[in-house]
């Protein structure tokens, strides 16, 4: 009886181990200390992010989706893959929180939404934020990397090496491209095609507010028919490739606006 | 009897482990051995293993993978295969690279040397990152032509593996940032700097350089070096020497998709140039004296072509012979003969 009781409470103590050790794996977003120095009675809330891939106002659906851009152009996605990262919620007084090791691969085959979660955000007021659509040149250039930028989600490029920022593959009947597949893969970190944008959707009239012990809510839609609208109507007859260089910089012009602020809960 | 059968059978086995243990030791190395050191006229290496902490063990799994065809696609080809130690890991007689299923490669399998003064990799400086360079070829359809997950996978059900990476890195979880670390701590190893000429420059009373060769380091110095630089001998520029009217392969261009990179590719390092033919970026010379005509008289002209190299080098006959010596000095047998890096 003793030894079962001994059992039960190590089993216990085992689990508990387990599981702390996996909070602190996810624990991955802090306040970055040069922005703000938390104190002994800083209070924090948590922020969820989440992105919802839509091609206009419908979800995306892989290779069975029958879709129309700007230019008329009916195609087929078969996939759509990009990098957000950097993540920095901003305060009316011009303070901020930058969520650290912030690098997130979002994957349309792997479901439609995706959740950012920033569990440590000081509590207060926030009327903006902004994110990197692509990977920043530092973590381009600082060699073998980990985590969402791991090279195996092949999302690097070998013989010009840097990540890819998105990767928009498809079927068009207007492509003149073999098999009329549509490739675009946006990437590039250096001039004069440097694809990296950064991402300011507006939060409109209502704050984020995190508020001690609780959370609250972002969703963000990411509209893959921009990609191909404006400033650049892009016609799948001319372009239905860019890997990199004048056309992946060009639609990556347009990508800028593709992310919307749709609701915002607190 | 059933008895001594047992025992035989056991004996038997053994014997067979043992076999097994012994085809598969290492050469010793110890942690000395993966010290690194070169001559204090070097540079400030660009590459400082910041983040990938050297030692044994990471080195030896670093030569593992380094000479283990598990990284392609069907198995065949390593790192080794196109990276040969007694030419100073270039690829002897091999114009172009060869890959998977006899394929051949677009380019020249470059030297492998003093890497941890190098920005850039591959001969367009593709590679922004040493670490991130073995990616090109594992990837390349035409080189090792596999996924880094495939590899990884592979590495993970490999027990032998498990335990080197567990040694290396304390981890029971094989990456590929892990991978590519330890085939770092190998191959960024690879320092050439005991040649005849670094021995004569360290003191050069007690390793004189003979008359020819002598005179062979004035001329390259006025001819080469302006380009070749020393002590790398490399600026680690892009340039257009004036191979071709019309370029097959854009180089540098295909990189930074600038007009004026067009044609261009990176200035090798010409430490063991004497082991490392063919020459160019596509092998297309087999000898130095080759390379010595096409400077003397068959440079193109091309809009990108490198302004020192628009008349071309006048260098007589006589002089190339003492130019040749000269190279002749930067062969070191001390790193092409080095036990720590033998397959």
């Amino acid at each position: 009886m003793k030894n079962l009781f001994r059992i039960i409470i190590l089993g216990l103590f085992l689990i508990n181990t387990l599981s702390c050790k996996k909070d602190s794996v996810l624990k991955e977003d802090v306040v970055d200390p040069s922005i703000e120095i938390p104190t002994d009675e800083q209070k924090y809330g948590s922020v969820k992010i989440t992105f919802s891939n839509k091609v206009g106002n419908e979800d995306l659906l892989l290779n069975n989706g029958h879709y129309m851009n700007a230019n008329s152009d009916s195609f087929t996605v078969s996939k759509f893959k990009y990098y957000i990262t950097n993540v920095v919620l901003k305060k009316s007084d011009g303070t901020s929180y930058v969520a650290r090791e912030s690098y997130h691969l979002i994957d349309s085959n792997k479901g439609n939404k995706y959740t950012i979660v920033l569990d440590s955000v000081p509590v207060g007021n926030y009327n903006a934020i902004n994110f990197i659509l692509g990977v920043d040149s530092l973590r381009n250039t600082s060699g073998a990397q980990t985590g969402a930028l791991d090279p195996s989600y092949g999302m690097f490029w070998s013989w010009n090496q840097g990540y890819i920022f998105l990767m928009m593959e498809g079927n068009s009947p207007n492509s003149a491209a073999f098999n009329n597949t549509l490739i675009f893969h946006l990437g590039g970190f250096t001039q004069p095609y440097n694809c990296i944008r950064k991402i300011n959707p507006t939060f409109g009239t209502s704050d984020l507010i995190s508020s001690d012990g609780k959370t609250s809510t972002v969703e963000i839609k990411t509209d893959l028919l921009k990609m191909f609208e404006s400033p650049s109507l892009i016609k799948f007859v001319q372009t239905s490739e860019g890997m990199g260089g004048a056309v992946a910089y060009t639609i990556a012009n347009n990508c800028v606006n593709m992310f919307s602020v749709t609701s915002i809960q607190n | 009897m059933q008895k001594i059968s047992i025992y035989l059978f056991l004996a038997a086995l053994l014997q067979i482990c043992a076999c097994k243990v012994d085809s598969k030791i290492e050469p010793i190395v110890t942690e000395d051995d993966v010290v690194l050191r070169w001559p204090d006229y070097f540079p400030a290496p660009i590459y400082n293993f910041e983040g990938n902490k050297r030692s044994k063990e990471g080195f030896l799994l670093g030569k593992k993978l380094f000479y283990d065809p598990i990284l392609s696609s069907d198995n065949t080809i390593s790192c080794g295969s196109c990276h040969q130690q007694f030419v100073a890991f270039a690829h002897a007689d091999h114009k172009l690279s060869h890959g998977v299923e006899n394929k051949l490669g677009v380019r020249n399998s470059p030297a492998l040397f003093n890497l941890m003064w190098q920005k850039e990799f591959f001969w367009d400086g593709g590679s922004k990152h040493i670490e991130l360079q073995p990616i090109g070829p594992i990837l390349n359809p035409l080189e090792m032509n596999e996924t880094i997950e495939g590899v990884v996978n592979k590495l993970s059900q490999n027990a032998a593996y498990r335990t080197l990476f567990k040694a290396a890195f304390n981890t029971d979880s094989i990456t590929s940032q892990l991978m590519l670390k330890a085939i770092v701590q190998f191959m960024g190893s690879f320092i050439s700097a005991n040649s005849r000429y670094d021995k004569f420059v360290q003191d050069p009373a007690r390793n004189p350089f003979t008359e020819s060769e002598k005179n062979g380091l004035a001329l390259f110095e006025q001819k080469c070096g302006s380009c070749h630089v020393p002590p790398l001998f490399t600026d680690n520029s892009y340039r257009n020497n004036g191979l071709d009217e019309v370029f097959i392969d854009s180089g540098r261009y295909r990189i930074t998709n600038i007009n004026s990179d067009m044609g261009k590719f990176k200035v090798p390092s010409l430490r063991n140039v004497a082991l490392t033919y063919p020459y160019m970026h596509d092998g297309r010379f087999e000898t130095l004296d080759q390379v010595f005509n096409h400077y003397g008289s068959g440079i193109k002209q091309t809009g990108t072509l490198d302004p020192l190299l628009s008349n071309g080098i006048s260098i007589t006959s006589a002089e190339k012979g003492q130019i040749i010596a000269f190279l002749n000095t930067l062969t070191d047998l001390e790193f092409t003969k080095d036990l720590r890096f033998k397959e």
